[in-house]
């Protein structure tokens, strides 16, 4: 602190200690509480909502993207330098072991991404608000 | 939500009384000083995790309603030159209660400083705050910091004797 031995100085601080001194809560940090809440909750909505949007979005997809993979050439197909085994249908059957249903891991992995990517997009949205 | 080894609610209970004087005497409006607290709590609440050391609360929530405060001051300038463009008549000054005697003496004295002379001055010789906590908390480099609260306090002093002499 400045100024301990001018009486002059103390007296000044004295009248701004008084000038600037602190205010009672009425029921300010209830509010301010409330608010939180409400932010919190609004929070993850917000996040619930456009984590389901993304998920809908990508199953939205997965038709057409299930009809891209399914029209991928065949490894037998394929010149036979760049099949890794000759005769054995190396690609056809990596693309079998991939599907499961109608999903097929790389179609779950896109929509996975694509709801990480929306979850951090509100995060980053609600940090702004 | 924040994981911090500082409690929100401590952290509130704490320091919402300075915090609010603090913005009142800068803003010289109740309402929006209170408005402007709670958005630096929400801003605290957000960012709480960044809060390392406890006994650095105070000169943080400082420097949150500060850069509130400021963040309102530009934006309120900006209004104000655009409806002065437009309308060529200032906007209302919002006002409290006026204090009386002395006390009344100070507040005119220190409205007559710049707000980020105020604001020095307050959080050094209201709040007890180091030269160093203000600069931190008011983003000033120490220098003028110093230079603010030996002006400042100049002025103050000046006031003082012209009062007493009175």
């Amino acid at each position: 602190m400045m100024m301990d031995n001018d009486p002059m100085d103390n007296e000044l601080t004295a009248l701004l200690s008084d000038y600037a001194a602190p205010i009672p809560d009425d029921g300010f940090a209830a509010k301010v509480k409330a608010e939180v809440a409400k932010r919190a909750r609004l929070r993850r909505i917000f996040i619930a909502g456009s984590g389901g949007l993304g998920a809908i979005i990508a199953a939205m997809q997965l038709p057409a993207l299930y009809g891209i993979i399914s029209g991928l050439p065949a490894a037998s197909k394929l010149p036979a330098d760049l099949t890794p085994s000759g005769e054995s249908p190396f690609y056809s059957s990596m693309l079998e072991d991939l599907t499961w249903g109608n999903l097929s891991p790389v179609m779950m992995g896109t929509a996975i991404i694509g709801v990480i990517f929306i979850w951090f997009a509100a995060e980053a949205t609600l940090e702004k608000l | 939500m924040p994981a911090a080894s500082v409690n929100f609610d401590a952290l509130l209970r704490a320091h919402q009384g300075v915090i609010r004087a603090f913005l009142r005497r800068l803003c010289k409006d109740a309402a929006l000083a209170d408005d402007l607290a709670q958005e630096a709590f929400l801003i605290a609440h957000q960012r709480l995790a960044d809060l390392r050391d406890p006994k650095a609360a105070k000169s943080w929530m400082f420097q949150i309603a500060y850069n509130v405060y400021a963040g309102h001051a530009r934006k309120y300038a900006r209004r104000r030159a655009l409806f002065e463009a437009s309308h060529g008549a200032d906007l209302d000054e919002a006002t409290q209660p006026p204090p009386a005697g002395m006390a009344r003496d100070i507040a005119t004295a220190m409205d007559n400083l710049t707000p980020e002379v105020r604001a020095v001055i307050l959080m050094n010789m209201s709040y007890g705050m180091s030269h160093s906590e203000v600069a931190r908390a008011s983003g000033l480099p120490l220098g003028t910091v110093k230079s603010h609260i030996k002006r400042g306090a100049e002025k103050l002093r000046t006031f003082l004797k012209a009062y007493e002499q009175a």
